[in-house]
């Protein structure tokens, strides 16, 4: 297996734990602070799914690149 | 004009606007066969998936089901954004993947290609089966929330089931006109509105209610402590437990890929890249979710209850003296939204209902033009059904719904065994998919027999993996090495 395809494994697991309980419940789940006028708790949900599209999309290109050369 | 008069003509202009675009590629031409209705000729764009996938998330359930959510439960609607984030990743994978088998083989349902790798008219049958018997419900709650809008539009004039019915006959004959490319244009225009309006009501309710969205947050935080943290509260007002949110995310993350009419988006992509692109983007479609979690959080401290949780964006839009105009837009927004999920589940369970249930398992075989008058016959069957359902059901749609989550997820084995592993067999994917539906309908109905209180679907999975990898071991597979060479490895 390829390095990238380990590390998007990697990202996902720890996506999913952050998302759920415990990783979500003990770290993202709280009101305070209000980032933006927004609770951190809502606002966590709409960060990772950032992060992800970031991550896909350079797993995307990393793709892109081998398949070029 | 007087203010309900502007605000019908607006919604009325929409719906004009709306059924002109969706009939408007039929006058281009376009292939007559079946596979030309269904799967579009396979030339979908970037652009045009981008929306049309938008669009089938903004359902009727995003518009009015999540803030009624976030108005009734709290932090329980954080959900919809949880899984989300990672419910289309699979896709990346196995999308190109059937794309490829799809063009060699003409597959446009994900139950036809399981059932031809496997040759088994069982497979496809119960596929079918279970795709039909899912949609209905999830059809019934569009139907509602359009007739919900309406009916709150004209303090009740137009009663629920007429809007509904209406509504519904508008898109039978958009959806029966020009098939799937009709889908695309109309969804292409209703995301790309849906998602600029989402925002605009969501930061603008807010501030006339409370002067902003902190300052809403903060009284919020300040009357109803907690109610702002996951998991929120059960339908029941009870506090929810972790493991049923968590359950909730994960079995929605795994389950979301398999949808059929969102797995079908592989059989009309152009191409591999547009296939991965989509799901690239998906995430992004979290940040339009979230003004809509905010329209919900704002009806928490109105002194006004709604007579439903689900009807809380009309009935704040009817009570505020808001602009006509705007509330307009936005109801026709709504509307919008509940059409396009509508036409694509329509679409979707019909072709299914044809090609998997009697073409595929009943083995019949109609002309090409016999089979299109035949999905456009199941259409009308669907969408009859669905009324019915959404007029006389008295309970939670939304049960319904979570009922139908369950048996969709059991189709994640199958596919991903279809799609990656080649000691798979018939047999073995017949009875994962078998235990795992009767487990997930079994603790559905017997919730006290689950050991612990986790999403049925989640008992399903597993037993449904275990039973596909050991029966697959016992039984002898097939030569599939024609199959790999098509599907191909990785990318």
């Amino acid at each position: 297996m390829r390095r990238k395809d380990v590390a998007l494994i990697a990202y996902v697991v720890v996506c999913a734990l952050m998302l759920v309980w415990p990783g979500y419940a003990l770290l993202g789940n709280r009101v305070r602070p209000f980032v933006l006028g927004i609770p951190l708790a809502l606002l966590w949900n709409v960060a990772w799914a950032v992060a992800t599209f970031l991550v896909l999309l350079a797993y995307d290109r990393a793709g892109a690149r081998a398949e070029r050369e | 004009m007087d203010r309900d008069t502007v605000v019908l003509a607006v919604v009325g202009a929409y719906l004009a606007v709306n059924l002109a675009v969706g009939l408007w590629p039929q006058r281009k031409g376009g292939s007559s066969d079946a596979a030309g209705y269904v799967a579009g000729d396979r030339s979908l764009g970037l652009l045009v998936m981008y929306f049309i996938t938008g669009a089938t998330i903004f359902s009727a359930f995003a518009f009015l089901g999540m803030p009624g959510w976030a108005y009734a439960r709290g932090g329980a609607a954080y959900y919809v954004l949880a899984y989300g984030v990672l419910g289309f990743v699979p896709f990346y994978f196995l999308g190109p993947r059937a794309a490829r088998l799809g063009r060699v083989h003409g597959f446009v349902t994900q139950a036809e290609m399981v059932a031809h790798r496997f040759d088994s008219r069982a497979i496809a049958g119960i596929m079918a089966f279970v795709s039909v018997a899912a949609f209905v419900p999830y059809l019934a709650i569009q139907m509602q929330g359009a007739g919900y809008v309406l009916s709150a539009l004209t303090h009740g004039e137009i009663p629920e089931e007429v809007g509904a019915g209406a509504v519904y006959l508008v898109v039978l004959i958009y959806v029966l006109k020009s098939g799937v490319l009709g889908v695309g244009w109309t969804n292409t225009l209703q995301g790309l509105f849906m998602m600029g309006l989402a925002w605009g009501i969501g930061l603008y309710l807010p501030h006339v209610l409370y002067g902003g969205v902190g300052e809403m947050f903060r009284r919020i935080e300040e009357m109803r402590p907690g109610f702002l943290t996951a998991p929120g509260l059960t339908a029941g007002g009870e506090p929810w437990s972790w493991a049923g949110y968590s359950s909730a995310v994960l079995v929605s993350i795994v389950g979301f890929s398999f949808w059929p009419h969102l797995f079908m988006k592989a059989f009309t992509a152009k191409d591999d890249r547009t296939i991965r692109r989509t799901v690239v983007l998906y995430p992004t479609f979290q940040i339009f979710l979230l003004p809509l979690l905010i329209i919900g959080f704002s009806g928490v401290l109105f002194e006004l209850a709604p007579a439903r949780a689900d009807q809380i964006v009309p009935h704040l839009l009817v009570n505020l003296e808001l602009s006509p105009f705007l509330v307009g837009l936005f109801c026709a927004g709504a509307l919008a939204a509940s059409m396009s999920s509508g036409d694509a589940m329509a679409h979707a369970a019909a072709s299914i209902a044809v090609r998997d249930g009697l073409v595929t398992s009943g083995g019949l075989r109609p002309a090409p033009s016999g089979e299109r008058n035949l999905i456009r016959a199941v259409v009308v069957l669907v969408m009859v059904a669905s009324y019915v359902l959404a007029v006389t059901y008295e309970g939670s749609l939304v049960g319904l719904l979570l009922l139908a989550y369950g048996p969709v997820t059991q189709f994640a084995p199958a596919v991903v065994a279809t799609l990656c592993w080649r000691r798979a067999t018939g047999p073995g994917v017949l009875a994962g998919l078998l235990a795992g539906a009767a487990v997930n309908l079994v603790l559905y109905l017997c919730p006290e027999w689950k050991p612990w209180p986790l999403h049925e679907g989640l008992y399903g999975l597993v037993l449904n993996a275990i039973v596909l990898i050991a029966v697959s071991r016992a039984t002898a597979p097939r030569d599939d090495r024609a199959w790999f060479e098509v599907a191909g490895n990785g990318r």
